[in-house]
């Protein structure tokens, strides 16, 4: 432990009975050259206050508080996310309260009556320094994760714009600014803007995820009719999917829907439905129809997205939505990709108060369903 | 109806994306002149105030895009301000439009064609 711990540790002892408070303090100042300084808490709320207020480094609980009791301070505390420890007393051995004290992670237990002076400032600092010893493998984690994620930002960043010169300058050739190209050699040039433009799309999801996972990503306000929306994704994806010998076909209740606008970040949510979409008809064979439904429930729209492509295996299934994760099967490797839009497109809706659902299509392939909210009330809360 | 053609300012710090939006934008007539980054911009400024269209990259060395805004005040020029965007830099976007940058369009999607689009339709907007 950091040595200057060992000085001024402030202790908190919360019981309702003066006598045994009176007890505690006595074998307090029985230790040699205590590091403590101990203060007294008679009730729950004195408690809870001193530990919003974050005053004490180490907490000691008597279990029976009036009519409440040490384990509803440690339910309340939380102490697996705490930096100090939280040690529960009772007035005899008791089992059960014992078990539960473990469950709802305080550091340790004592019996009233059981402990001298040097039991109790030993049991205190052993359980300062776990939690210390904690804490610095927490933050460990913390600058390890962090630096993880600046490298991908970093690396991204400088990947994309050589990539964006490259789009630009090939670009140009396409269309003709360098004079006309022979059609055998516009043919590798689309080959490589379109490579180009795969590249640029993965690069631009390892950002979009790394400012999402870094909860820098704040929800933009915008209201939109949800339905005129999803037709112009499914009006802007139509030419790719024709191109791909696929139908893409939109039904919805216009009626219901006409008037229906919600309240959500709409750039975002066009990506997410445009990721869903551009998916199903990726992992689909040719002549295969795409279909796409928006219908309102009582308190949300739902947009399902329906396929008859290859599906996803039992398996695979709880690995759906997981970052980097792309499955094998007879289209992955042809399609390609970072594994990040879904990953992305869940935590995008998520923040929405949504949810997108999985099930397989009954005769073959796959249904994802978006769900989201018709009020905003149930928004989570967005900027971080 | 033929467009005017446009003077135009291009503020990128990236050399071959600076000449390439340079290429794209000349070859349609347009008078283009760049710098690569907002010190630069201000003082060609100084001798060539209030182009009809900056370009405007906003991650730049020596002065972002950001602080280009804040000492060229847009709201004191006539120059439309097209802020160069990224899916990722939406708060800088904001901060552009709060100081008074006009449109945003994401590099990503900036090719040629579309960014003479955009250019014909400020030069219409200018017009009318």
């Amino acid at each position: 432990m950091d040595p200057n711990y060992l000085k001024n540790i402030r202790v908190l002892v919360t019981e309702d009975d003066e006598d045994d408070w009176l007890i505690t303090k006595r074998i307090f100042s029985q230790i040699a050259n205590s590091p403590f300084v101990v203060d007294w808490a008679p009730t729950y709320g004195d408690a809870v206050k001193a530990i919003d207020e974050d005053s004490y480094d180490v907490y000691l609980l008597d279990y029976r508080l009036g009519e409440k009791t040490g384990t509803q301070i440690l339910e309340y505390a939380r102490p697996e996310s705490r930096r100090q420890p939280f040690i529960l007393m009772t007035g005899t051995s008791d089992k059960t309260v014992e078990a539960k004290s473990l469950k709802l992670a305080a550091a340790d237990y004592l019996v009233k009556g059981s402990f001298d002076a040097t039991l109790l400032s030993r049991t205190l600092l052993y359980a300062m320094q776990r939690k210390y010893l904690e804490q610095q493998r927490i933050d460990q984690l913390v600058e390890l994760n962090q630096a993880k994620e600046d490298f991908i930002s970093i690396a991204s960043h400088q990947l994309r714009t050589p990539a964006t010169g490259v789009k630009q300058y090939l670009g140009m050739l396409i269309e003709g600014f360098a004079g006309d190209i022979p059609k055998s050699q516009l043919e590798l040039l689309e080959n490589a803007y379109r490579n180009n433009e795969r590249q640029l799309k993965i690069i631009n999801d390892l950002l979009k995820v790394a400012q999402v996972d870094s909860g820098k990503l704040r929800l933009q306000n915008g209201v939109v009719n949800i339905y005129e929306l999803v037709e112009e994704v499914v009006e802007e994806l139509r030419a790719t999917i024709k191109e791909r010998g696929q139908k893409l076909t939109l039904d919805a209740d216009k009626k219901t829907l006409s008037s229906l606008k919600l309240e959500c970040d709409v750039d975002a949510v066009r990506m997410v439905i445009e990721n869903i979409i551009d998916n199903a008809s990726k992992y689909s064979s040719e002549n295969s129809t795409i279909s796409v439904e928006v219908t309102s429930a009582d308190n949300a729209v739902c947009i399902a997205i329906r396929d008859k492509g290859v599906g996803i295996t039992e398996e695979d299934l709880p690995r759906l939505f997981e970052k980097f994760v792309r499955f094998d099967n007879s289209l992955s490797t042809k399609v390609g990709g970072s594994g990040l839009g879904l990953y992305w497109a869940k935590r995008i809706i998520d923040l929405h108060g949504g949810r997108i659902d999985y099930e397989p299509n009954r005769s073959k392939g796959s249904i994802f369903t978006i769900t989201l909210p018709k009020s905003t009330k149930t928004v989570k809360k967005i900027t971080h | 109806m033929t467009l005017k053609k446009m003077n135009i300012l291009i503020i990128e710090d990236d050399e071959d994306l600076n000449k390439a939006y340079q290429m794209i934008i000349s070859s349609a007539g347009h008078t283009v002149v760049s710098a690569f980054d907002g010190q630069q911009a201000l003082d060609i400024l100084k001798d060539k105030p209030d182009p009809d269209i900056i370009f405007l990259d906003l991650r730049m060395p020596v002065m972002s895009g950001i602080e280009f805004l804040h000492e060229f005040k847009p709201e004191s020029h006539k120059s439309t301000i097209v802020v160069f965007s990224n899916y990722d830099a939406q708060d800088e976007v904001d901060k552009a439009f709060e100081l008074g940058a006009h449109r945003y369009i994401l590099k990503a999607r900036a090719a040629p064609k579309e960014l003479l689009r955009i250019i014909d339709e400020i030069a219409t907007q200018r017009n009318t």
